[in-house]
């Protein structure tokens, strides 16, 4: 089970949760790399994009399910890319007994690309209040029900949360649709 | 169970069986449902995509952290270098109506978040809209009918600031008095404004006391109020 804490952190972009978590397992993470026959800059790429694994997984509700610590997962995520990238430019990847286990990593880089559409949002998101930002980070970032967002942001009742996220999105998309200076 | 949580549901993938065949037909007979669920999968990917960058960013940073250490020296010198000399140039010339002008920074709007193009008139609202836009006159008149109202001393904190920024010292120390008097969060916030205000009135005894009360708050205008003190010894 990885702790609530790097979840929550990841999800939220704390910086402090971040920086923490990059402080503590860089070094360790490349020098178990170490035993993969690859250059520094490329080891330094797959710690890079396992962090990137571990946010695109926090943001879509996946991290919780899993039953590793946030170490061992983080390792076997760098395993499984440091032997894609083994195997993608012919160079045979070395078996060792490392006790890390093997995980499959969905391929995130085909979803979701960049588009008009999302700068728009991004931009309107901006010009909304924090209590709206709050609460649709808390929805659609964090995975929170609605009756956890109730107990979370204070809220009087669960219809509550309802109204303010609706009225939020009405805000967001007006913004779009009717964008003022 | 209604729309509204069908969307909820399959929005965070939390939908049973029974439900996801309740959303399959919807989605075909109920073009309004099918809109909304389909803005919604927008927002998410959206805010997904934008935590995504914002976190590659952070990451990025904090690799070339290292890198440029050299550069945060260099920076650092040359922020002591300018704060050095504008220290020095206010010890040259520091009557406390030059004090009051360097150190007056309006109290920010933490209160009322302004959506800009939103449709809420509220009175709380139009006040705190008319602040950020430094309709100073008409902001102080609705802080005050706010107060009025509801009797809670913040809005006495924005209308003592309003005051200040048109000028009105002796006319924003009472206002001010009141809401240092209610709160203790507030309070130290207000005393620093009042100690401003009498600082430009010349009641140089009174500034002096409010700016330890200040310091001894340990707040986060403690800094604000030591070195104002230095500046006035």
């Amino acid at each position: 089970m990885i702790d609530k804490k790097w979840i929550e952190g990841l999800q939220t972009n704390n910086p402090e949760v971040i920086s923490a978590l990059y402080q503590e397992h860089k070094s360790a993470f490349i020098a178990f790399l170490g035993r993969y026959p690859l250059s520094e800059v490329e080891r330094q790429e797959i710690f890079h994009d396992a962090l990137m694994v571990l946010k695109k997984q926090a943001v879509r509700g996946q991290l919780q399910e899993i039953k590793y610590s946030l170490k061992t997962y983080l390792y076997a995520i760098g395993k499984h890319k440091a032997i894609d990238l083994l195997k993608k430019n012919a160079r045979s990847p070395i078996w060792v007994e490392d006790g890390i286990p093997d995980v499959a990593v969905e391929d995130y880089s085909t979803q979701e690309e960049s588009s008009g559409r999302h700068s728009q949002i991004k931009i309107a998101f901006e010009k909304l209040g924090k209590s709206c930002q709050k609460v649709l980070t808390m929805f659609y970032l964090q995975g929170l029900s609605i009756t956890e967002i109730k107990e979370k942001g204070g809220y009087e009742n669960e219809n509550t949360v309802r109204a303010q996220k609706s009225r939020c999105l009405k805000s967001l998309k007006d913004l779009i649709t009717k964008p003022k200076k | 169970m209604d729309k509204d949580q069908l969307i909820e549901k399959y929005i965070q993938g939390r939908l049973s069986d029974l439900e996801k065949k309740s959303v399959e037909e919807l989605m075909l007979a109920d073009e309004e449902f099918r809109r909304a669920i389909e803005w919604e999968k927008e927002v998410a990917a959206s805010l997904r995509h934008q935590s995504e960058e914002e976190f590659a960013h952070l990451i990025t940073g904090l690799s070339q952290r290292k890198s440029t250490s050299w550069l945060k020296w260099v920076a650092a010198a040359a922020i002591l270098f300018f704060g050095i000399a504008s220290i020095l140039f206010l010890l040259q010339s520091s009557t406390p109506e030059q004090l009051f002008q360097s150190y007056f920074e309006p109290q920010p709007n933490i209160t009322q978040p302004i959506i800009r193009g939103s449709e809420i008139t509220t009175r709380d609202y139009e006040a705190f809209l008319a602040y950020e836009e430094q309709n100073w006159e008409n902001a102080s008149q609705l802080f005050g009918m706010l107060y009025d109202q509801t009797n809670d001393p913040i809005y006495l904190l924005y209308q003592g600031n309003c005051l200040l920024a048109m000028g009105k010292f002796e006319e924003s120390i009472p206002v001010l008095e009141k809401a240092a008097g209610q709160n203790s969060d507030l309070s130290i916030r207000a005393k620093w404004f009042l100690a401003l205000a009498h600082l430009q009135t010349g009641n140089l005894s009174e500034t002096n006391s409010l700016l330890q009360e200040i310091v001894e708050a340990k707040d986060a205008y403690s800094q604000k109020a030591t070195s104002l003190l230095e500046e006035l010894e």
